[in-house]
């Protein structure tokens, strides 16, 4: 059993409910009506193209094919990254592509080869959508710490000197900051953990029950789905800042100007 | 100890500091004077590989300050900021940051010397147990100088040592730095009774 379609002229009366905000934003005058309609548009375009795509994707299931989508995924992803952080493409780009690469590759073979034992590791009905939620929970997170932990470092640089003049190693140094935006980015993985289920149904797993999933194979699903976010959104950060020191800093630990 | 041969530097187009030169030996005070803006703090920072000249040569116990350099040099040096605002709860935290540093940890001073070191600064010991929140400016600079002089370092560099302190504790800071023998200080101060205290004053407006 599968969820009921909807029908198109039904998903047109869906579209009346972006009606409510719109008339809120006028009458409050916060400016974002114009914003609200490109967005919903946008994200109407989007998945329309993703839908068609995937369906011809599942249909050739083929692993290469598959390869390539996630890597276009995760190099999207990379760019949002650096340019959300407002950081330098030169420096941050591919420090950033690789750590975004490593963890969430790491993550997906631990999944999909050990726990949940595919034969076919890329196949794309697992494959796609899994690294494609691991992608968009890592994004908003690394943004978040590569934010913090840059911004503070350039905008508290008498602390980092202080440790680094009295004593302190370059990794001592910098641990400082690191400490700090690793809670900022976490904090909020760490509590949607916490209280999934109770304030919260995750999308995935409502997807797959109105998809005719037994509820039980859909929680299993989900507390993979989280604990695969949260590792991977922690390798992800840490890798992140770890690669980028390698490139930002110059010879005298300096933050490089760019 | 230290030398500093034509040094230049510049931010863009604008020149901080021109042509200086000057040495300071070993175990010598040295303040550094000049209005806003003169290139005292640049100077320092010189000295501490935070900012790199334009021109010129500087090198501390005769190794050329440079990238490959810069680690070693800077085991021998500490360094009071201008201000410094660390994230820590407690006084005792703030004295002992730098000694958690796995370099320092072998540096770590008795209760002893602490105690010394706080008493000659017009401090009491029991300072320690309060909240960074609950002391004063003053207070928070003397504890700071009090953890680098603790640090034994050959060279200390002092950015405005002074701009928190009243004339009774300027003076036991005063003291407690003459009183380091074999430390070398270099110390940018605004302040006319810290200067006139120093062994000798190198003007950057006489460039």
């Amino acid at each position: 059993m599968g969820a009921q379609d909807i029908s198109w002229l039904d998903l047109g009366l869906g579209y009346l409910l972006v009606i409510l905000p719109i008339v809120a934003f006028r009458y409050f005058k916060v400016g974002l009506t114009k914003d609200t309609a490109v967005a919903t548009l946008r994200m109407t375009v989007q998945l329309i193209f993703v839908g068609a795509y995937l369906e011809v994707i599942f249909r050739w299931n083929n692993g290469w094919i598959n390869l390539l989508w996630v890597i276009a995924m995760i190099v999207i992803a990379a760019f949002t990254v650096v340019k959300r952080s407002e950081l330098s493409r030169k420096y941050f780009l591919v420090p950033v592509l690789l750590a975004i690469a490593t963890s969430v590759l790491l993550v997906d073979a631990y999944f999909l080869g050990v726990v949940i034992r595919l034969d076919f590791l890329l196949d794309a009905r697992y494959f796609i959508p899994i690294t494609g939620m691991l992608i968009g929970n890592c994004l908003s997170n690394n943004i978040v710490a590569l934010n913090s932990y840059y911004h503070s470092l350039s905008n508290e640089q008498t602390l980092y000197r202080f440790a680094l003049a009295n004593g302190a190693s370059r990794n001592e140094a910098l641990s400082l900051f690191m400490r700090d935006s690793l809670r900022k980015a976490l904090n909020p993985t760490i509590a949607t953990t916490a209280v999934v289920g109770l304030i919260s149904l995750p999308g995935m797993m409502t997807g797959q029950i109105l998809g005719g999933s037994n509820p039980m194979v859909a929680i299993k699903y989900q507390i993979m789905i989280m604990i695969t976010i949260l590792v991977s959104t922690m390798l992800t950060v840490v890798l992140s800042i770890l690669i980028c020191n390698r490139f930002v800093f110059d010879g005298y630990g300096m933050l490089k100007k760019s | 100890m230290v030398r500093i041969e034509d040094l230049n530097v510049s931010f863009g187009n604008e020149k901080v500091i021109s042509n200086l030169s000057f040495e300071l030996s070993k175990g010598e005070k040295v303040a550094v004077v000049g209005t806003s803006g003169s290139g005292k703090t640049t100077l320092l920072n010189v000295l501490m590989g935070f900012v790199k000249p334009s021109r010129g040569v500087v090198t501390v116990d005769g190794v050329r300050v440079s990238a490959s350099t810069i680690d070693s040099i800077r085991r021998g040096i500490s360094w009071l900021p201008q201000e410094l605002h660390l994230k820590l709860d407690t006084v005792r935290e703030l004295l002992f940051y730098p000694f958690g540093f796995k370099q320092n940890q072998m540096m770590q001073p008795s209760d002893r010397e602490v105690e010394e070191m706080l008493s000659a600064l017009l401090l009491d010991n029991s300072i320690l147990d309060k909240q960074l929140c609950d002391i004063s400016g003053g207070q928070k600079q003397r504890i700071v100088i009090a953890s680098l002089i603790l640090l034994k370092r050959p060279l200390l560099l002092l950015d405005e040592p002074t701009s928190a302190l009243d004339s009774v504790s300027k003076r036991a800071v005063v003291d407690a730095i003459l009183g380091l023998k074999h430390v070398t200080v270099l110390a940018s101060s605004h302040d006319s009774e810290w200067n006139d205290a120093m062994e000798r004053i190198v003007d950057l407006n006489s460039k």
